[in-house]
């Protein structure tokens, strides 16, 4: 496990005019991981992405990729693919030819960009539209091409900033099992996204920030444990419980505070069969973000 | 290279999807090439007020008398019968501005259909009056043109083209308000063009009642030569041997200017659309990308100029120099790749840039003789269209058509021209790096 981090980010620090849009960001992301940037809109998501890229060049810090720090390189380009938030693509050409001209800029000629190609259009499921010009398709269409033009060149880092804004469910779960995929393919692979429960399914570890600051990183029990808080239990019983229950009782509805619930009811020899009806509420990264900043991730 | 060969075809693509920017690419050059030399063969220019004019007729022919006959019931010029030594005389005092020379042999020719070598007019000029020597050189045009410009008047036939572009333009809810503008007032001025040109035919078929039994045999387009008066007449000198030569080298401006517009905008575009992002993270370089456009534009601009020749060929241009016209046309689609550049800075959004670009190309068209012949122009205008590229643009083809530049007289144009393309090529490079940051 001595392997370098694919990414590494030291006190990164960007701001547009006295707008801080990142500040102070360390963090790394390990070789064949899935990290996931988490925050609202503004928090600097995409400002971090594009650092990371080279597009932008910090105020201050440093960045490395795959251990070089000359991330507009043309060698850390070809290692490095993008997906855009705003869908990057020529509307009046097909997904064919959009996908050609991309794999040439990145080098590939002939039969080897001509699979590279199928591959694309396989991957985004767009075979049967692969003449048709990107302007006739839908808003996920869309998105999937865009999502397939980053990966032509076979990049061993993916960023994917905001992969399923405003696509249908189909084609988001798509987009999921294509993540599912490159995994699989030991990608690396930085996933941007307000969506707590994508954070939640899709990524290894979960960076939460807010403000353009990096407010935690962990994977996602490990943030749950440390920031979630306590989980509810809420049970419906018409007589009072035992004396030996933790817990309150107000007369219909018998509620518990724990940390740790199925131990808890364990412990106690809670029977649950005892309630009409039992819930149990766990947090969630929504919980962990409540905590650490007082707001809801989706103000 | 490969990439910015990539780069460059993928614009020629979408270029070709683009009916807005193809229409203003081909379309209309073409149009306004085929309107303005009907005009000049065709009906009367705006009154220039009394030019008078010598006429030798040393062919003595009723083709000859014809001619003289068109030059006379053209209110503009006033006409004097005169022998070679007594017009030469009279130039040389100031009192008339040119001779024209009917030479014999000229009826022989004049009234054969596409002939190939017709005896030309020769025209002696003052050489310091050569703004009224070139309005007398539109005016023989128009009367040599006149006895075969029926079959080319049907000006109705153009204007049912023009009215169907200009609603389809309407109602085409892509294009901005400003452009909209810009290219509804383009085509209310051709409208006006044609109200005059209708005025002018009306007013001319009640003079000619009757009708000339001359102008239903087809001639050949005017051939003129031009010497300087004070000389004996020869062959060298401007030699315009139809309207087409004229109307086209105005005319291609037109798609000239309409390829830097169209490429401005897709630069911008590409910022606008998010491609240029995908573009600055692949390996491509910035200066790739930059070339890359610079090929597509000049390679629109030369199908331009390629096809307008080519058209022009057909009809009838006969350019006194392939070669210095092949250069001319590199040196034009270079000049207008930098103004290309220039006008990507100009905003920066697509309706900016086109809108603000479409603006400059009308006031550069106008002071640099695309819509109204320089020799027309009031003097302040004249002079105001040094300043105008498409001035040198249309000099550098007309040079190489009819003007009859030696290498070492057109290499002033084309040094105007390239400078003027690499300032705009830097100041549009600046500020494309600057706004990548
Ligand atoms: N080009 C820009 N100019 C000025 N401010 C910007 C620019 N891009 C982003 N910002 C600001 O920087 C902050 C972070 O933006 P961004 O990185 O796009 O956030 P996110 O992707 O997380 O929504 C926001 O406050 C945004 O308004
Ligand atoms: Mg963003």
């Amino acid at each position: 496990m001595n392997k370098q981090p694919m990414v590494r980010a030291i006190d990164v620090r960007k701001s547009y005019g006295d707008q801080v849009a990142v500040n102070g960001l360390t963090l790394d992301v390990p070789q064949g991981k899935t990290l996931g940037l988490l925050g609202p809109n503004g928090a600097g998501k995409t400002t971090t992405l594009h650092m990371l890229i080279g597009l932008l060049q910090p105020d201050a810090g440093q960045i490395s990729i795959a251990g070089s720090t000359h991330v507009d390189s043309t060698d850390v380009r070809s290692l490095v693919g993008i997906a855009p938030q705003s869908l990057s693509l020529y509307d009046e050409l097909t997904a064919e030819e959009n996908l050609k001209f991309f794999g040439r800029l990145y080098n590939l000629r002939g039969a080897s960009l001509q699979e590279r190609v199928n591959w694309a259009l396989d991957f985004s499921n767009l075979q049967d539209r692969r003449r048709h010009r990107v302007q006739t398709y839908s808003g996920g269409m869309k998105r999937r091409l865009n999502f397939a033009c980053a990966l032509l060149h076979e990049p061993k880092l993916v960023l994917l900033d905001e992969p399923t804004v405003g696509v249908d469910p189909q084609s988001r779960n798509h987009i999921f099992e294509g993540i599912r995929k490159l995994q699989d393919a030991g990608l690396t692979i930085i996933y941007t996204t307000h969506y707590m429960e994508e954070a939640q399914r899709l990524c290894d570890l979960v960076a939460i920030i807010d403000h353009g600051k990096l407010l935690e990183l962990g994977t996602v029990p490990e943030l749950i444990r440390r920031h979630g808080g306590i989980s509810v239990l809420t049970g419906h019983c018409s007589m009072a419980p035992p004396d030996s229950w933790p817990g309150v009782w107000d007369g219909q509805v018998w509620r518990l505070e724990t940390a740790t619930p199925l131990e808890t009811l364990y412990q106690h020899s809670i029977q649950t069969t005892y309630f009409t009806r039992l819930q149990i509420e766990q947090p969630d990264l929504e919980s962990v973000f409540l905590r650490l900043t007082g707001r809801s991730l989706r103000d | 290279m490969g990439n910015i060969i990539t780069i460059a075809w993928k614009d020629l693509i979408l270029l070709s999807r683009d009916r807005m920017a193809m229409f203003f690419l081909l379309a209309f050059p073409v149009l306004m090439g085929v309107l303005f030399g009907l005009m000049y063969q065709g009906t009367s220019q705006p009154k220039p007020g009394g030019l008078v004019v010598a006429v030798i007729d040393e062919d003595q022919s009723k083709m000859s008398e014809a001619l003289i006959n068109h030059l006379v019931a053209n209110e503009s010029l006033k006409v004097e019968r005169l022998e070679m030594e007594a017009a030469q005389e009279r130039i040389r005092k100031g009192q008339i501005v040119g001779m024209v020379v009917i030479p014999a042999g000229y009826g022989a020719t004049a009234g054969v259909f596409w002939e190939n070598d017709p005896v030309p007019l020769k025209v002696g000029r003052d050489p310091s009056r050569s703004a009224e020597a070139a309005m007398l050189d539109g005016f023989l045009m128009e009367a040599s043109g006149k006895l075969m410009a029926d079959r080319f008047q049907d000006t109705d036939q153009i204007r049912s083209l023009l009215d169907k572009q200009k609603i389809a333009l309407q109602q085409d809810e892509s294009m901005n308000p400003l452009n909209k503008m810009v290219v509804g007032q383009l085509f209310s001025s051709l409208d006006g063009l044609f109200n005059n040109l209708d005025e002018v035919s009306k007013l001319e078929d009640k003079e000619g009642a009757g009708g000339n039994p001359l102008r239903d045999n087809g001639f050949q387009f005017a051939k003129i030569e031009s010497f300087d008066a004070f000389q004996k007449p020869t062959n060298k000198g401007p030699t315009i041997r139809s309207g087409w030569d004229i109307s086209f080298p105005q005319s291609i401006l037109w798609g000239v200017m309409g390829s830097a517009a169209g490429f401005a905008i897709s630069l911008v575009r590409e910022r606008s659309r998010g491609t240029l992002l995908r573009l600055q993270t692949s390996p491509a370089r910035p200066w790739q990308v930059i070339l890359g456009k610079g090929l597509g534009c000049f390679l629109a601009t030369m199908l331009v100029l390629v096809v307008m020749v080519a058209l022009g060929l057909a009809l009838g241009m006969r350019p006194q120099s392939p070669v210095l016209l092949a250069g001319s046309a590199v040196v034009v689609a270079l000049c207008f790749v930098g103004i290309m550049m220039a006008m990507s800075s100009l905003g920066t959004t697509e309706e900016g840039v086109g809108g603000a670009g479409w603006a400059i190309n009308m006031v550069m068209a106008m002071f640099g003789g695309a819509m109204m012949p320089l020799a027309f122009m009031p003097s302040f205008m004249k002079t105001a269209s040094d300043f105008s590229p498409v001035k040198w643009a249309i000099v550098s083809l007309e040079a190489a058509i009819w003007r009859n530049y030696t290498l070492g007289e057109i290499l002033g144009p084309w040094a105007i021209l390239l400078a003027i393309g690499a300032t705009g090529f830097a100041v549009g490079l600046y500020f494309f790096q600057r706004n990548l940051r």
